[in-house]
């Protein structure tokens, strides 16, 4: 699906949308800087491309509305038929029956899912695992070649029951279906724990293990002898409401790309 | 928002194929999707003062409530075809997901909704449906969507009315324009089925927003409906005079002619 060795994904973080505290009242702007994001993202030389919802503070824990739906749907779409780059859809903060649906409808190729097996404690109360959910509505609307990434203990939560790292990825990769596995920080912009990142690639095996929070130019080296891809998105900005600075994006591709020839 | 003239109006419709998760869904939602943009500007070739966009391959219905599936994919088609006229767009969602069309329509840029069950309540073949107008205003306003105009069905078509025979189609009329509907639609018993144009008159003269007639308008018929102030057409477009049949270009000329002459 991507065509770098170590893709990069670049984040596309949709301002608040309709109905959310913050919305501009606005849409307009709002698809220029979605769309100017892309733009950026792409001139700097990312491989994919993801769009999220990240305005929508406080986000729902599961299902968001029908509006919700429909504006990253239209936005998605704008993005696919602009940029030649695969494209995926994460819904904070948990819906992936929506983040499904919406790529199934715009041509998008993978979702990612916070919190696909399990349950845990998040900023949005106690969110438990839909793979059951997820994977009968995959086969249900007839979009069975959407990927769908899921994390391993997801940024801004904590267990509710720790268990061996073991058998969260086994559950998460054998049980739950997930088709990649992505690694975070504490939150948003923090980098990941490098053991963690060893032992979730030594058990997860042919999976792909993606970076999801934290990737800096500093740290992609280090990073990319453990991690198959990258997804990133503060590090392209100087603060997180900001548009992406393309010379970031390029940046940190070029240094990513200079080791790969070493 | 872009204000468009609410003054005889010629609504086409397009009747999106089935989408994803329904029964009849063909497995190519891309192919959907070109079908329903190339029926959108024939329509706006053909003279047509807007496009409306409803799910009705979709059958059996669900009620009041789609999943995000269905959201997802009217929002594409509605962009798509958004993209290719110029024209004013409606959307439409059976049965009753008025929520879902008003959602589609503000993130689409559409400019009207078709809303069922607005007012009093009604058993459609879906089951009972009842009264949306007060969320659904609040919705829009929620959303900023308040330029989204609401035309919304009084006694509709495929749907039994005896809940509320004792209440005549002028009082539906004016409890949907104190309820806040920006227009009006009256219908036959079906798709297809002719309105009463007594009734239309009759509303018309009661209220002070637009009416529009809903089904069963023809090139023949048109001119006892020249009272109204638009015409939602579907089924006489198509071939054989069935909404499921393709679009028929002739009858598409003949259509709008038929307006011309009428207004």
């Amino acid at each position: 699906m991507f065509k770098g060795i170590k893709p990069i994904i670049g984040m596309l973080h949709a301002p608040a949308l309709p109905g959310s505290p913050s919305f501009s009242g606005n849409l307009k702007d709002l698809h220029e800087f979605v769309l100017k994001d892309a733009e950026s993202l792409v001139s700097g030389g990312v491989d994919a491309l993801m769009l999220e919802n990240y305005g929508d503070l406080p986000f729902f824990p599961g299902k968001v509305p029908d509006s919700t739906v429909a504006n990253l749907a239209f936005l998605a779409r704008k993005v696919k038929n602009k940029f030649n780059l695969p494209l995926g859809i994460n819904v904070l903060r948990n819906d992936g029956v929506s983040a499904l649906a919406i790529a199934h409808a715009v041509g998008a190729q993978f979702v990612r899912i916070n919190i696909l097996s399990g349950a845990r404690l998040t900023d949005q109360g106690i969110i438990n695992g839909e793979a059951h959910e997820v994977l009968r509505f995959r086969k249900k609307i007839g979009a069975t070649s959407i990927r769908v990434f899921a994390d391993i203990s997801v940024k801004c939560s904590a267990p509710l029951a720790e268990r061996p790292l073991k058998n969260e990825v086994e559950e998460t990769l054998q049980r739950s279906g997930a088709e990649g596995l992505i690694v975070s920080g504490e939150n948003t912009g923090k980098p990941v724990d490098l053991n963690q990142l060893k032992e979730v690639k030594n058990l997860s095996k042919d999976t792909p293990v993606w970076i999801g929070s934290g990737t800096t130019a500093e740290n992609i080296i280090s990073l990319s002898r453990w991690a198959d891809g990258f997804i990133v998105g503060s590090a392209f900005k100087e603060a997180l409401s900001d548009p992406i600075d393309p010379k970031r994006v390029c940046n940190l591709v070029e240094k990513l790309k200079k080791a790969a020839k070493k | 928002m872009k204000v468009f003239s609410l003054d005889k109006i010629l609504v086409g419709m397009v009747h999106v194929g089935a989408l994803p998760g329904t029964p009849r869904y063909e497995n190519n939602f891309e192919k959907v999707i070109a079908k329903a943009v190339e029926e959108a500007k024939a329509l706006h070739k053909a003279g047509f003062g807007a496009v409306m966009i409803e799910n009705m391959h979709d059958a059996p219905y669900l009620k009041e409530k789609v999943g995000p599936e269905i959201v997802a994919a009217m929002t594409v088609v509605g962009a798509e075809i958004k993209k290719a006229i110029s024209i004013p767009l409606g959307i439409q969602i059976l049965a009753g997901a008025n929520e879902s069309a008003l959602s589609v329509a503000q993130a689409v840029g559409a400019e009207f909704v078709r809303v069922e069950g607005f007012v009093f309540a009604h058993v459609a073949d879906e089951g009972l449906i009842e009264s949306c107008a007060g969320k659904l205003l609040r919705i829009r306003r929620e959303l900023g969507a308040e330029g989204i105009k609401i035309f919304a069905d009084i006694k509709k078509k495929h749907s039994s009315h005896s809940l509320t025979s004792d209440v005549d189609i002028v009082e539906t009329a004016k409890a949907a324009e104190f309820f806040g509907a920006d227009g009006l639609i009256l219908t036959g018993t079906s798709t297809g089925k002719a309105a009463d144009a007594k009734e239309v008159q009759e509303v018309k003269k009661a209220v002070g927003i637009p009416v529009w007639v809903g089904s069963g308008v023809t090139p023949q018929n048109l001119a006892q409906y020249a009272t109204a102030d638009g015409w939602i057409v579907g089924s006489s477009l198509k071939k054989q005079g069935h909404w499921s049949n393709p679009l028929d270009p002739e009858a598409l000329t003949k259509m709008v002619e038929a307006v011309r002459k009428a207004c």
